[in-house]
């Protein structure tokens, strides 16, 4: 029998419970998370993004109870205001843009027909983007019309009834819930492996393998194994958060909004039973007092409750699985939420545990190939987070000439002066944020290459044209016939009805049938 | 602004220049009046190409199915390699399909748990190609589209002035110009060409695409090479032709054989093929020393400099038990066009094609380390990535894989189970599929795959079969 012992539990605790209780046989594993009430949750992520889905299909939980159970909205997509400048507006969905032709992105067409003359923005072409601003939501379905299938789609959670959940589900799977604070780890001395844990209450808790999900703290990999942490704050400058939930005003949008301020930027989450609201600023730039008052005056509903502070600081540890302990969550780092994606490395690190954990005790193999997966993954997701920042005509205040001057990783140079020069991504196959990803906020935030696709070259512009409208006038057809997103809200709380059927899930942000 | 036209020289000694002409003009089809191939081959070739799969979709993209193919070059289907260890047969590689996916598991993740409960089960036993292979079957996919044609994926073999001469037409369909010369001459300065004077007529390109191994361009340039994996010994590569082939071929086309003196690899082609690499015994297989050159794998450091790009052979020349030069040559054209130099930010988009080109080329060398290292054991030590590789397949049955690589997690499966790598335990998904499960689904796997092959023609049937070629 081995032991696996979590320690924390935040989402990042339970779901770690959850997945290791459905897929390690109960004969040879046996599961234990200890938490202490006394230690409150950060809480992470109240927006998801789909591969969420992915894990709640390979868990067995029915879509629409989970929704029901989070009071959770759909979400399409997250709307970033005032970020290429003043006064824009764009959504990064998950979707693609258009169809591609002959084999090339859509996009490098509409890029073609906006160097010849001024074009429609491309994100009218996304029929996620247009199903989000018309208020509307439909499941992604395969039909003889592709455009239908291209976009995916989450939601927006609570993410502690999220965990409460997950705890049910644990404990009829049998893990083994211990409430107490770790006083001390133990750890072997000729191997360094952490051999137990001891308890305040005197109790020791012995395993083989330790989950950290004990949040910023790190108590198991940083404080006690030692693992440095990578500072990445002089990209990533933003260090504090004022969170607040708020009374929901009119009906929920099926999509996160993040609108840019002066040193940071402030988060819309609409839920069923209320709206989360949080500040994210940089402490260099701005006070406390100035970031709660901009948070204070743009709140569209009442305050639900106090305001939460929290501090943070941008980067990872430089591994992820030491010894025997794997971090899960914010132990192992932390990247602001700006694109959803705190819960998505959360269920990365589990995902890619339950695939490599091997069935002996010798894990060089499966933590070497753990550890560079994960890094990969942090580096990515930090390149295209920096994007946000750095791509911007905005220099109105010393948070924007900053980031928008700033030196970035060489892996993000590159990629951004290959689209300025010629509109190419240098594509990559292993990372969350592929090429649509990349061109809605290149685009969006007004990088614009000044060259054609060698491809393109010769075609003729009036027969594109044509072309284009056609896809956009079937875009926004297709869009305005969906239920609207209150509608489609009311099929899945509608339990006597059945369950509205949702399409099988995908690790993918662009399409479920991709 | 930058123009976004630009004249393109290749490069070439038979192949591997037109195979980059047809690559370049599928995917910028108005490049086609661009380019002009300079091609060094100064006589018939009696040399074979040992094509990879890959082949097949760069075929059919030209619009040529395979029985065509076949029809016009008088190649021979390779349907894998069979490989022997000491005298015993330890397994087949091919990158064909294997077996069917299961609730979201891979074959292969599924044969690792059901391979422990059924040890007699062999991984050929669920590839139809395998099947087809060892029943001395075939079957040659035509314009007509068949549902078994995913199942089958192969490689070929061809004559080297066959297929110059096939892909010389289809560029000549294309409006590509291409005339032979005996001898090039590059006018550089610094790291850029000035022009090339080829037997005396000075040519002038924006472009220069090198896809000739050995054509003095790199040299020219001053460009340095390095290892891309180290042998303790001079690693000898003998090459014969029209040798008897070997009964171990059988009919998969191509064959691994590990012996204690070397390592001895042939493909069927006609009368038959060798190639043998050794180390100090060079006469091994019979074939004489004196016909073995010593084999130095190395790579340009850069593939890109200047205005001068190098692909397939002229990059880096490596054994190819499994990927060949000109599946390089195409996928370098793809690098080519997605940084295509119609800017004048030249620098950028070298960096990214070079770093590009390097993460594509050392899996590529990796898979030929690992069959030398199986070959002569620490005279060729693994490299990191096949060490990390084969660590992993180890102990949970899964193969990281890197970005760019041209073979997928599928295919390293494949090639670790052919040389006897076994697996320490299943993952967790695997563990927690259910027994019965796979109890039901893999006799069925192996019965469908044999009713295929019973209903399938014999080799000689198939090619007797197939039209001859008209004129």
């Amino acid at each position: 029998m081995r032991n696996i012992v979590i320690v924390g539990g935040g989402t990042a605790g339970w779901m770690a419970a959850a997945a290791l209780s459905k897929f390690c046989a109960p004969e040879q594993y046996s599961i234990t998370l200890v938490e202490s009430e006394a230690i409150g949750t950060v809480g992470v992520g109240e927006a998801t993004i789909p591969h969420l889905r992915f894990f709640n299909e390979k868990l067995g939980i029915n879509e629409n109870e989970f929704m029901r159970v989070t009071q959770a909205t759909y979400k399409l997509g997250i709307e970033f205001v005032n970020w290429g400048k003043l006064g824009d507006a764009y959504i990064h969905p998950f979707g693609d843009f258009g169809l591609p032709l002959n084999d090339v992105e859509f996009y490098h067409y509409w890029l073609m027909a906006n160097i010849s003359k001024p074009q429609r923005p491309l994100f009218d072409y996304s029929l996620a983007v247009r199903a989000a601003h018309n208020g509307r939501f439909a499941h992604p379905r395969e039909t003889a019309n592709p455009l239908t299938g291209t976009y995916s789609y989450a939601f927006h959670i609570d993410a502690s009834l999220y965990a409460k959940y997950l705890m049910g589900f644990c404990v009829e799977r049998g893990v083994n819930r211990i409430e107490g604070k770790i006083q001390q780890v133990l750890r072997d001395p000729t191997t360094g492996n952490i051999t137990a844990l001891c308890l305040e209450d005197g109790s020791q808790l012995n395993g083989d393998l330790f989950i950290d999900c004990s949040g910023f703290r790190s108590l198991l990999l940083g404080d006690a194994l030692g693992v440095p942490f990578e500072d990445w704050r002089k990209w990533l400058p933003c260090d504090r958060a004022i969170a607040v939930p708020t009374v929901s005003e009119g009906q929920p949008r099926p999509y996160t909004r993040a609108v840019a301020h002066a040193a940071g930027w402030q988060w819309q989450i609409p839920l069923r039973h209320r709206d989360g609201n949080g500040h994210v600023y940089a402490s260099e730039f701005m006070s406390q007092e100035d970031a709660q008052a901009i948070l204070l005056a743009n709140l569209k509903g009442e305050p639900l409750a106090k305001f939460n502070r929290l501090k943070f600081v941008a980067g990872r540890r430089s591994q992820t699985w030491s010894h025997n302990c794997v971090a899960v969550g914010l132990s192992s780092g932390f990247l602001e939420p700006l694109e959803s994606t705190s819960i998505y490395l959360i269920q990365l690190a589990i995902m890619k545990l339950v695939e490599l954990l091997p069935a002996v005790d010798d894990y060089t193999a499966s933590r070497a190939e753990f550890n560079r997966q994960l890094s990969h993954e942090y580096e990515r997701v930090r390149d295209f987070l920096i994007l946000h920042y750095h791509v911007t005509e905005r220099e109105d205040s010393a948070f924007w000439r900053y980031c928008k001057h700033m030196e970035v990783p060489s892996s993000l140079a590159d990629r951004i002066a290959l689209f300025k020069e010629i509109g190419n991504l240098d594509a990559y196959h292993q990372g969350l944020f592929l090429s649509p990803s990349w061109v809605a906020v290149m685009i969006g935030q007004g990088c614009l290459p000044q060259l054609n696709n060698v491809k393109l070259e010769g075609l003729g512009m009036p027969g594109l044209e044509v072309a284009m409208s056609k896809m956009q006038a079937e875009v926004e057809r297709i869009a305005l016939q969906m239920p609207s997103h209150q509608q489609a809200l009311g099929k899945v709380a509608d339990t006597e009805a059945g369950d509205w059927q949702w399409p099988a899930a995908a690790m993918s942000l662009y399409g479920v049938f991709s | 602004m930058a123009k976004l036209t630009t004249d393109i020289i290749l490069l070439t000694r038979g192949a591997a220049g037109y195979v980059a002409a047809l690559s370049l003009v599928n995917e910028v089809p108005h490049l086609a009046a661009k380019i002009r191939i300079v091609d060094l081959m100064v006589a018939p070739s009696s040399a074979w190409f040992n094509l990879c799969s890959s082949a097949f979709g760069f075929h059919q993209s030209l619009g040529v199915a395979e029985q065509e193919f076949i029809v016009a070059t008088g190649a021979r289907i390779k349907y894998g390699t069979r490989v022997e260890m000491l005298g015993k047969v330890a397994g087949f590689f091919s990158d064909a399909a294997f077996g069917a996916p299961l609730e979201g598991l891979s074959f292969f993740q599924l044969f690792t748990k059901y391979v422990q409960q059924n040890p007699a089960a062999t991984l050929r036993d669920y590839c139809l190609v395998a099947q087809l292979a060892a029943a001395g079957k075939c079957r040659i996919r035509t314009r007509q589209p068949d549902p078994l044609d995913d199942l089958i994926n192969c490689g070929y073999v061809v004559g080297d002035q066959a297929y110059t001469d096939f892909l010389r037409a289809l560029c000549k369909q294309k409006n590509i110009a291409f005339f032979a010369v005996k001898n090039i001459e590059a006018d550089v300065a610094g790291d850029t060409i000035q022009a090339l004077t080829c037997d005396g007529t000075r040519l002038l390109g924006d472009l220069y695409v090198d896809c000739s191994e050995g054509s003095g361009l790199a040299a020219a340039l001053g460009l340095a090479t390095r290892e891309i994996f180290h042998s303790a010994a001079p690693l000898r590569v003998v090459t014969t032709y029209d040798v008897n082939p070997s009964a171990k071929l059988e009919n998969f086309g191509a064959f691994v054989g590990l012996a204690p003196e070397g390592l001895r690899y042939e493909w069927l082609v006609g009368s038959g093929i060798g190639q043998t690499y050794c180390l100090e015994k060079p006469s091994y297989g019979g074939a004489p020393a004196e016909q073995g050159e010593v084999a130095g794998f190395a790579a340009l450091d850069s593939a890109w400099v200047g205005n001068c790009v190098f692909l397939g052979a002229a990059s880096a020349t490596l054994p190819g038990f499994i990927v060949d030069d000109l599946h390089r040559v195409r996928s370098g054209i793809l690098r080519l066009v997605n940084c295509w130099p119609s800017c004048d930010n030249l620098n950028v988009l070298a960096k990214i094609f070079n770093r590009r080109t390097q993460e594509e080329l050392m899996p590529l060398a990796a898979i030929d380390d690992y069959v030398l290292h199986c070959a002569f054991g620490a005279a060729v030590p693994l490299l990191p990535l096949v060490e990390h590789k084969l660590a992993l397949f180890h102990a949970v049955g899964r193969v990281p894989m890197h970005e760019a690589e041209t073979l997928t997690s599928d295919n390293w499966q494949v090639l670790f189970h052919a040389f006897g790598e076994r697996v320490a335990g299943s993952d967790l998904l695997t563990q927690a599929m259910s027994d019965e499960s796979l109890a039901e689904k893999f006799p069925s796997m192996v019965r469908f795959f044999a009713s295929v092959t019973a209903k399938s023609p014999s080799v000689s049937d198939c090619y007797s079969a197939v039209p001859k070629r008209n004129g």
